[in-house]
């Protein structure tokens, strides 16, 4: 079945199956920042945005996403070059793995959230897994990220 | 799960009628646990165009209608009214945020998943479930009996509560299912204790409550009573999480002080 997306604000239609999970259609059409990792929901690799929320790729099927908005992080990449940016002032990034989906969710925590405390935002990224660099400094970089009001 | 064909329904009678044809046609709940089950479905019915998401207050009950994700529940200042905002915290400890996005109150309870985090905390607020054909049922008698058989749950019905509920997850890991669910209840319809994890559907510990519900008082020794007749009266079993005996412990532990949580003591 043919499903229309609108992909970082392009308009794009997709030929899918019914059973199919977003993730699958994503990588199939070469958009490989969404990543696979455990394709279970518990590691947050796969995130992308759906109408603005964070959702677990890898069990969203592709039919339920027809005609609405996913964003990836190329479709907020002002925003993930800033994170990245935060991320690289306190060394808390190796491979790079987790990074796309972790600055998307940061990015929606962002939206989301108004002056999160510090319990919100670990509640809010409990479900994105980084196995290099641990998360102290993640979280500090997160923070600073979150006072910029630039 | 394998699928078909995908149907997005356009009105309910359509879904029905199309659920009833074959038991091997399925209804798409949140879908967050569809790549647990192996099953083969014919037809997904999907109910996302049919307007079953929102949370209201009617005459001291709240209404949140089938589709309403976990994170809008978690969420909603209207929830807070109910037990303290025991739903809220409860549901804020189920997996991570993506999860919750997409999760559905009514596929959480239609599934009647062993794991439910949030079927214990329902099971001892007054929850009442409204189907398409069916109408409305206690939770309870929907999770002991199969009476209500192929339906469409429309809308979850939750009394107003301002008592406190203890609600205590037992896990190892933040994102893992529960070794044990614990809830407690003292509402003006009394006592209510219910278990879930147990790794069975989640059930109330009725000797116990009904123990509790004809003292006059309640202190120290009638709670110690109570808790250890939840062990002899609820079955426990072992799983790769933890072994029977583990989970008798951790329920008399915390039932006891769930006890003491709602009492004040």
């Amino acid at each position: 079945m043919k499903i229309s997306l609108i992909i970082n604000g392009q308009l794009r239609f997709v030929e899918v199956e019914p059973g199919e999970y977003l993730l699958d259609t994503l990588r199939k059409i070469n958009i490989l920042s969404v990543r696979r990792g455990c394709d279970n929901t518990s590691c947050g690799v796969c995130t992308v945005l759906i109408e603005g929320k964070p959702v677990p790729s890898c069990s969203y099927l592709s039919v339920r996403a027809d005609g609405k908005s996913v964003t990836t992080v190329e479709g907020i990449s002002d925003e993930a070059e800033k994170i990245s940016a935060y991320f690289g002032d306190e060394g808390a990034e190796q491979c790079g793995f987790c990074n796309p989906s972790l600055a998307l969710t940061v990015y929606a925590l962002k939206k989301e959230l108004i002056h999160p405390t510090d319990e919100q935002v670990d509640q809010y990224l409990v479900s994105n897994l980084c196995r290099c660099t641990g998360y102290i400094s993640q979280k500090k970089a997160i923070k600073n990220y979150l006072g910029d009001q630039s | 799960m394998k699928v078909n064909t995908y149907m997005l329904a356009t009105s309910l009678e359509e879904a029905y009628l199309t659920l009833q044809e074959t038991t091997e046609n399925a209804i798409l709940g949140g879908g967050a646990w569809m790549k647990l089950s192996t099953k083969k479905v014919n037809t997904l019915i999907s109910l996302d165009n049919l307007g079953l998401n929102g949370i209201k207050e009617i005459d001291g009950w709240i209404s949140i209608k089938s589709m309403t994700t976990l994170r809008e529940i978690e969420t909603s200042p209207l929830i807070q009214s109910i037990g303290k905002g025991v739903l809220s915290s409860c549901i804020n400890q189920i997996m991570g945020v993506t999860i919750r996005n997409i999760a559905t109150i009514g596929g959480s309870i239609v599934s009647k998943f062993g794991f439910s985090d949030l079927i214990p905390v329902l099971l001892v607020l007054n929850t009442r479930l409204v189907f398409h054909k069916h109408g409305e049922i206690s939770l309870k008698s929907f999770l002991e009996s199969k009476i209500v058989g192929r339906d469409i749950l429309t809308e979850v019905l939750i009394k107003k509560c301002n008592s406190p509920v203890f609600f205590k997850k037992v896990k190892t890991t933040a994102l893992d299912f529960a070794i044990l669910n614990i809830c407690v209840s003292k509402t003006e319809e009394g006592f209510k204790i219910a278990l879930g994890s147990r790794p069975g559907l989640a059930e109330l510990a009725v000797q116990s409550m009904n123990y509790l519900n004809q003292l006059n008082t309640v202190s120290e020794n009638e709670i110690n009573q109570a808790a250890s007749m939840v062990v002899k009266e609820i079955h426990f079993s072992s799983n790769q999480r933890a072994q029977k005996e583990y989970r008798e412990q951790l329920a008399e532990v915390y039932v006891r002080r769930g006890l003491k949580e709602v009492l004040s003591i």
